[in-house]
């Protein structure tokens, strides 16, 4: 069954805020990073898996997203430019965790593939 | 050697024998075609402005707010410390004359540079088509940082045009430092500062904008004072220990007068005109039908991928580019007419799907009345406090949902409920607006539902502004800190109903079964909101955020 626009839209949010959960408090240009690392390996998976299409913004505007929605909290000003963001310390509340849990739930399938594609990345590291 | 393009806000717009060979090309010569606010036209019939008038007054005010900094006798040591800043910052990169004048010449060349290419990748339609199609789509490599239209820009700037027009020296150094200037995350202090004349709040393309789209539209609205605006814009340097920490080319408070009138005009352009409710309706429409029409070969979408337009078997600089001028919003109302033709040449019955495709190209088109808003504007939807109104449904239909929402925090904090799900809506990325809207027409036979937000526009954002202080030195400000009337128009904002719904049906109808869709239509959204809440926990996290 072809997964719905809502289960595209919480892999996309989940692939974020998983590098957080690992990672543990993490500067935003390295976020970006390690989020661009495993896009990549996640399109091999899924040729039609597109970030900014998934996620429905480039990176910057899932980050504002995060923090309005009290998934993250930050150590830069209350309202960030792509630079700030680039800047600040990002780190994943409750919150944040409670819907990687519900998102998991609620994407089913699609989520897997998300967790199924760390392993391989996790080895070659 | 200069040439004077005659433009209908700023007079007479100058360019230098470089900047003419960049209009001249074929990557700019593009923007003729694209109109700056897609469907607006569709409305207000003289809302036509291109995307190529509005790069040349940017070019030109982005020019005229540094040139008014660096020519500001009265902060010269601000002046000294932000060119000695953008020497060091350039030097690894370009090949910059140490002297200050060279550099002050050279920040002014890639300052309007930059304003001029800002909006070099768009697409025809702009934001509309980018959301209708993938990067894969069109071809271009996925991102997590970019939209497309920002790819193309980027391959256009760093590639393309400095083959096209040849560039060496100091050209293709100036093309260097707007690559740069193009792309997220200008981590140093100079070009920040420089990148934010172009892209912040009270910044050239919006100053620009505001008063070609206000004369454009036929409205009165876009009038401010430019020349106070742009001659009060000075250089702040933060200094600590010899070492720059940050620098901002920022307008005066002097000139609160022009920027706050700035951003209230903005303001009313945003909701009047841009956010009217069968603008919305157009956008939703066009991107209906280009979904519907997606299987449809001979509209390539390879087409709008920039780097096409020069053949990679002989890449001849240049060669080929001039189809790229072709690229325009005509290409698209070509694809339109041609369905509308084919549909209604059918001589067969049309199947529900075709039927449904003919209606909306019948709206978009013919201009047939074949649309109904479940609500138009804020004040009629104020209004709407009635029996049987979506506040009132949308409240009955939450009140035996499980966890029930929180209704105190709903008034104080979003006005109304249509505003609390739009703001739902942003959170989530507009997903849970398409699976809403499906939901809807599930089992809706003749009528199409569509629920759609209008875009994020914050009026007055966190933009700063610099003050004397008592020592006749500067300090920045925040804006909605200095300023009541845009902390007042942020606020109006956050009253404004963010949410628009409508239908469209295949035949004209009356007056009275007009009103009855709309009552059916307000119950079912409220049913389907509240049943969509109360099903998804992530859906109810969106829904309600922490205060």
């Amino acid at each position: 069954m072809e997964p719905t626009t809502l289960q595209m839209n919480l892999v996309a949010k989940s692939l974020v805020l998983l590098e957080l959960q690992r990672g543990g408090p993490t500067l935003g240009e390295d976020l970006v990073a390690l989020v661009e690392e495993r896009c990549s390996a996640m399109a091999m998976r899924r040729p039609d898996f597109d970030f900014v299409q998934w996620a429905q913004t480039p990176i910057w505007g899932l980050f504002e997203t995060f923090s309005e929605s009290g998934y993250v909290t930050h150590s830069g000003p209350s309202r960030m430019d792509d630079h700030e963001w680039c800047v600040a310390r990002i780190t994943i509340t409750p919150r944040g965790e409670q819907f990687l849990q519900a998102a998991e739930r609620e994407a089913g399938l699609l989520f897997e593939v998300l967790s199924a594609k760390v392993a391989p990345l996790a080895a070659v590291g | 050697m200069t040439t004077s393009i005659k433009d209908t806000v700023h007079g007479y717009i100058e360019l230098d024998d470089f900047e003419k060979k960049v209009v001249d090309s074929p990557w700019f010569q593009r923007l003729r075609r694209v109109r700056q606010n897609d469907v607006c036209s569709f409305v207000y019939p003289t809302m036509l402005t291109t995307r190529f008038e509005h790069s040349l007054g940017a070019m030109h005010i982005a020019g005229e707010c540094l040139k008014a900094a660096l020519e500001d006798r009265t902060s010269s040591g601000s002046v000294r410390g932000f060119l000695q800043q953008l020497g060091a910052e350039l030097s690894s990169a370009v090949d910059v004359k140490q002297p200050l004048d060279a550099l002050a010449l050279f920040a002014l060349r890639a300052t309007r540079m930059y304003g001029a290419l800002h909006d070099i990748g768009h697409p025809p339609y702009s934001h509309l088509i980018e959301s209708c199609y993938t990067p894969s789509d069109i071809g271009v490599p996925g991102g997590v940082k970019d939209r497309w239209h920002e790819t193309n820009g980027a391959e256009i700037v760093q590639s393309l045009l400095p083959q096209a027009v040849a560039a060496t020296g100091d050209n293709a150094d100036v093309l260097k430092t707007v690559a740069h200037l193009s792309s997220k995350g200008v981590k140093t202090p100079a070009l920040r500062a420089i990148k934010q004349l172009v892209d912040s709040v009270i910044d050239a393309d919006r100053m620009d904008f505001v008063l070609r789209d206000g004369r454009n539209s036929g409205s009165d609205f876009g009038i401010y004072d430019l020349r106070r605006l742009v001659n009060s814009f000075r250089i702040h340097v933060v200094d600590v220990q010899g070492t720059v920490q940050a620098v901002a080319i920022r307008p005066l408070s002097t000139a609160l007068s022009a920027i706050e009138s700035l951003i209230q005009e903005r303001y009313k352009i945003y909701r009047w005109v841009l956010f009217h409710h069968r603008v919305m309706q157009s956008r939703a429409l066009m991107s209906y039908v280009l979904a519907k029409t997606s299987d449809d070969t001979e509209f390539d979408r390879r087409q709008f991928q920039a780097k096409n337009y020069v053949p990679t078997e002989n890449p001849k600089p240049g060669q080929k580019a001039y189809e790229y001028v072709l690229l325009g919003d005509g290409i698209v109302d070509q694809h339109l007419d041609k369905h509308l033709r084919r549909l209604r040449a059918l001589k067969r019955t049309l199947s529900v799907d075709e039927q449904r495709l003919l209606s909306a190209l019948k709206i978009l088109i013919l201009r047939d009345n074949l649309g109904i808003p479940l609500w138009k504007r804020t004040d009629e939807y104020n209004g709407l406090r009635e029996r049987d109104s979506f506040e009132t449904k949308l409240r009955e239909a939450f009140q035996n949902v499980s966890p029930p929402p929180p209704d105190d925090r709903i008034r104080s904090k979003h006005g109304s409920y249509a505003n609390w799900v739009a703001a739902a809506l942003a959170r989530a990325g507009h997903s849970h607006e398409r699976e809403i809207t499906d939901a809807i027409n599930s089992g809706c036979d003749g009528t199409e539902w569509y629920l759609l937000e209008s875009p994020s526009f914050k009026p007055a954002g966190d933009d700063r502004i610099l003050r004397k202080d008592g020592s006749g030195g500067l300090r920045p400000d925040n804006l909605s800190d200095v300023s009541s009337i845009a902390s007042a128009v942020t606020e109006a904002r956050s009253r404004d109903v963010h949410l628009f719904a409508f239908c469209f049906v295949n035949a004209p109808v009356t007056d009275a079964q007009a009103k009855q869709i709309k009552v059916d239509g307000r119950k079912r959204l409220a049913e389907v909101i509240a049943a969509y809440y109360q099903n998804s926990e992530v859906v109810r996290l969106d829904f309600d955020p922490p205060a």
